[in-house]
């Protein structure tokens, strides 16, 4: 059951995830977590557990690929990657969401002498 | 295109699921180690680590699950968990499962069966090309809607817009065959008939319009397939063999494929003869040329892209000039068109009317039985109410619940309908075996086919719907609490489902008993009416010496003599011949000028059923003569023409002295004298009204059908073989049909009320158990929810028959409310069952009353035993055990 906060939710984390196996490459779902928990100074308190079904999703879209590896600690973990795809999506939101800001940054600029 | 990948991802998710789960609880597993690995680093000792990650996560099983949501197919696998639910606690109730899947499998087998009737008379297509391109053309007004020889030829030669036109007519022949000869039907069709209707032989070939040019001059016959195998051993050099038909050599054309019967449903024919060959198929009968004989029934095929209506304008634009051109035969003459197969306009009407009357009745039975189910589903629900709140608790959705309530139904009524096809199967197979008692080959091709199982399937899931429908509702509003303490004391003083469900189930049995006695009040009737003759202590025996190639000398020798012969015998006390017997199959009218009276317009002429007999037919029926004389020896071919007529047709003639009155049959002709006047009586249906009918002298006006009658005091089976053996005497080739007791010609006309009678006596009587059982049992179980209450009142000094009436005083509003409304349902739709009755009105008071009476009865008694049980109950030890 989502609520619409949620599925807005559910997107902007689609795209924290996008962006964070941009920058640092192939991760686990672990490392994901953190990444996203540091990127946002702590200010996002995420469940580390609604990662996992963003990843199933991203995955059925395309977006991403996942491999059965060995982390730094010799741990066994399921990384996931960026697809080109993902990288075309990646793209595409960044854009959507700079527009958007930039409108909603108008209404609140301070009005023309 | 993301989105299609996703669902093909869904889809193959879902048969992977084990490998999946298993995956994902190693990666969980994964990333809890690295988590915990990171908190110890943190300085966390090993339990806080673990604890600190587990938190983090956010429930392990939180997290399966909205995967498997995200990943899978979640409304699939629902689905089959709860079929798989269903289906286990199903098992666990076998009584109740059994119970259910039977009732539901009557109810639905009984309206199956019956639309599968309909559907073989009404829907199937005929198998030819392009069915429904075919269509039926009826001459309007008369009693049988068919044309003479020369208005289908100029329908035919001046209707641009159909396709073409076939006419024909269907006929009992004599057929001669490797020395045996039988009496069978066959149709004399145009020579376009076959094409016209683009089907091919599946032996040799049919014949086409070259076959039917000349009159007389095509001994051809082309066999169905039936015929070919039964008569003649589906013998592969059939193609060119000679038979005979009615004492003429004809030859076999071909053989029709399996399951082509010709263009009327109810009948299976043996062979197809040339038109032009009517006047030797009808002993003599010439009638190929005479506007004024209309009895061929035509069949067209719309044109390309021609509507019906346009047709129909078009054709009726042929009939006005038809009109024009023959003004006094055919002025006024208009057209309808209809589907083909059911005699045109004939057959369609009645059929549809019995048809629909069944169907509403069968359908009554299966919502009366639809409401009990609903009962015992509530029941049922009402017992699993604490199993029910313990699943609200655990977080079941209220839609989960009717969801799951629904499948069970489902699953339900799926049995249902399975043992219902099995039932609708062997009906329809019986039912195909069947034959009317008649002369004519009539019979129904029942099959299942793909309308017949979507009908019954959509009555199976009308069914779920319905029956669940309570129920599912009723568990949503299961409070937790009281359900988890069992708490049964509460009583609402409004409506209860349960109430709702008695009520509906005293309609639909009202409506039911309302139905069932009045058919059998109308077959009462029926086998009292007075159809004018004693049909008890007679015998009668049918011959066509035409078709057996008599002349007219030898066939009026025969009829003469084979009296003679009957008469001498011991045990036989009296003996005549006619052309036919009231009450059969076959009816002949003429017009009726009375001497000495204005000449009535064209269309107002009256009509009179007419019957050539011998001398003896009054006394050997026991008519009784009422003025005049019977036919004497003395009334020759020579002396003055003489008839006997009816009261009806008496009245006819005007006033004064009957007897020596003259009438004729046509507008010019010889006048014929009525010498006496006989009771009157029924000749096509036992629910006419009085008709005219005139008896002439077989003597006087020849018919090669020969009717004998013949009364005697002997056992019926040793009268007929009296008859028999005396027609051997005169001549051994001779064959004989219908041989019968007279009695037995009431079984045709009594048949429909027969019908009904057994089927709403069956209906009727079902319902009352019903009934009985369910409102004994919601009774019973209502009772016994209120036995706490009940306890309380007694201990607080409440009289026995305080709480009798208490109890029964609901009881009683419920039968009120359900018969009062039943009541009216009942005059509203009992006019539905009008073809069904003989005699007595559909709306008449006094079965009214009699069915609410029954119910009130019914009520009483299945509230008795319960009542009485909580009376006696003691109220010390039921307060201890609740």
């Amino acid at each position: 059951m989502t609520s619409p906060k949620a599925e807005v939710w559910q997107g902007t984390l689609a795209l924290m995830i996008l962006k964070t196996l941009d920058t640092m490459g192939a991760q686990h779902g672990y490392g994901i977590a953190r990444r996203i928990e540091q990127t946002s100074d702590d200010l996002l308190s995420v469940n580390y557990g609604t990662l996992y079904p963003a990843l199933v999703k991203l995955e059925q879209e395309g977006f991403i690929t996942s491999e059965w590896g060995v982390s730094d600690n010799n741990r066994k973990a399921k990384f996931y990657a960026l697809t080109r795809a993902g990288r075309k999506q990646l793209a595409r939101e960044a854009r959507e969401w700079q527009q958007t800001t930039g409108i909603i940054a108008r209404f609140f600029a301070p009005e023309e002498p | 295109m993301g989105r299609l990948r996703a669902v093909l991802a869904r889809m193959r998710a879902y048969f992977h699921r084990d490998r999946l789960d298993r995956e994902l609880a190693a990666e969980l597993e994964s990333h809890l180690s690295m988590h915990i690995d990171d908190n110890r680093r943190a300085g966390m000792n090993a339990d806080e680590a673990r604890r600190q990650a587990l938190l983090k996560l956010g429930g392990i099983v939180q997290v399966e699950e909205r995967h498997r949501d995200v990943r899978g197919v979640p409304m699939l696998e629902h689905l089959i968990r709860d079929v798989r639910l269903g289906a286990r606690s199903l098992k666990a109730s076998p009584a109740f499962t059994a119970v259910t899947i039977l009732t539901l499998g009557l109810g639905i087998g009984a309206n199956t069966a019956i639309f599968s009737i309909i559907n073989a008379a009404l829907f199937q297509p005929l198998p030819v090309s392009r069915p429904d391109e075919l269509i039926t053309i009826n001459r309007v007004g008369a009693g049988v809607p068919t044309f003479s020889y020369p208005d289908y030829r100029d329908l035919r030669d001046r209707s641009p817009l159909l396709a073409g036109i076939a006419a024909y007519r269907i006929s009992p022949m004599n057929l001669e065959a490797g020395g045996s000869a039988a009496r069978i039907w066959g149709y004399l069709a145009t020579g376009n008939y076959f094409d016209l209707l683009g089907v091919r032989a599946v032996l040799g070939r049919a014949f086409a319009t070259s076959d039917d040019l000349v009159p007389g001059g095509h001994p051809v016959l082309v066999l169905s397939y039936e015929c070919w195998r039964g008569r003649f051993g589906a013998d592969p050099q059939i193609v060119g063999r000679t038979v005979k038909i009615n004492g003429a050599p004809f030859t076999i054309l071909g053989v029709m494929p399996a399951g082509f019967r010709g263009t009327e449903r109810l009948l299976v024919p043996d062979l197809w003869v040339p038109m032009m060959m009517a006047a030797h198929v009808e002993s003599g009968n010439d009638w190929l040329e005479r506007r004024g004989t209309q009895n061929i029934f035509l069949l067209g095929r719309l044109g390309p892209n021609v509507s019906a209506a346009q047709a129909d304008a078009s054709l009726n634009a042929i009939a006005a000039e038809l009109g024009r051109e023959h003004p006094d035969t055919h002025q006024g003459l208009r057209i309808a068109l209809s589907p083909p197969g059911l005699g045109g306009t004939l057959l369609r009407g009645p059929v549809i009317g019995f048809s629909g009357a069944l169907l509403a009745v069968a359908s009554l039975v299966l919502l009366l039985m639809c409401t009990n189910l609903t009962g015992l589903l509530l029941a049922r629900s009402t017992d699993r109410r604490r199993e029910t709140a313990i699943r609200l608790a655990l977080g079941a959705g209220r839609s989960d619940l009717v969801r799951r309530s629904l499948v069970e139904s489902g699953l339900l009524s799926l049995g249902g309908a399975a043992v219902a096809l099995l039932l609708a199967q062997w009906l329809a197979v019986a039912l195909t075996g069947w034959r009317p008692p008649t002369d004519v080959p009539l019979t129904a091709h029942v099959a299942l086919d793909h309308r017949v199982l979507a009908y019954s399937l959509a009555l199976a899931m009308l069914s779920t719907i319905l029956v669940a429908f309570m129920p599912a509702l009723q568990s949503t509003r299961t409070d937790v609490v009281p359900a988890l303490k069992e708490d049964t004391t509460r009583w609402r003083a409004g409506l209860h489902s349960r109430d709702i469900i008695v009520g509906l189930q005293m309609t639909l049995s009202t409506a039911l008993l309302v139905g069932a006695l009045l058919v059998v009040r109308s077959l009462q009737h029926a086998t009292t009416v007075d159809v004018g003759f004693n049909p008890r202590g007679a015998v009668s025996a049918r011959l066509d010496l035409g078709l057996q190639g008599y002349d007219q000398e030898r066939a009026r020798d025969f009829q003469r003599r084979v009296r003679d012969e009957i008469a001498i015998l011991p045990g036989i006390d009296s003996v005549a011949v006619a052309n036919a017997v009231p009450l059969g199959m076959d009816v002949s009218t003429h017009t009726v000028y009375v001497e000495g009276q204005p000449e009535p317009r064209g269309s107002e002429v009256p009509d009179a059923i007419y019957y050539q007999v011998s001398p003896g037919f009054f006394r050997t029926l026991q008519t009784r003569l009422v003025a005049g004389r019977d036919f004497e020896s003395s009334d020759t071919r020579e002396s003055a023409r003489v008839a006997v007529v009816n009261q009806a047709f008496a009245q006819l003639l005007g006033s004064g002295d009957l007897i020596g009155k003259r009438f004729r049959t046509g507008r010019s002709g010889g006048w014929i004298q009525v010498v006496g006047v006989v009771q009157n009586g029924k000749y096509q249906t036992l629910s006419e009204a009085p008709r005219p009918v005139a008896f002439h002298s077989i003597v006087q006006w020849y018919n090669p059908t020969t009717s004998i009658v013949a009364r005697s005091p002997l056992p019926e089976g040793e009268a007929l073989d009296l008859v028999r053996q005396a027609v051997r005497r005169l001549d051994p080739t001779l064959s004989l049909f219908e041989d019968r007791p007279v009695s037995e010609i009431l079984a045709l006309p009594l048949l429909p009320a027969r019908v009904a009678a057994a089927l709403l006596g069956v209906f009727g009587a079902l319902a009352i158990v019903l009934v009985l059982v369910g409102t004994y049992g919601l009774m019973s179980y209502g009772i016994a929810q209120r036995t706490r209450e009940i306890c309380i009142r007694v201990a607080v000094g409440a009289s026995s028959p305080q709480i009798v009436r208490l109890v029964l005083g609901r009881a009683a509003i419920v039968w009120l409310a359900g018969v009062g409304v039943g009541a009216a349902v009942s005059l509203v739709g009992a006019p539905l069952l009008s073809p069904f009755l003989l005699g007595v009105s559909p709306r008449d008071p006094v079965v009214i009353f009699l069915s609410c009476g029954i119910l009130g009865l019914v009520t009483a008694a299945a509230c008795w035993l319960p009542t009485r049980r909580a009376l006696a109950s003691d109220p010390v030890a039921l307060f201890r055990s609740s």
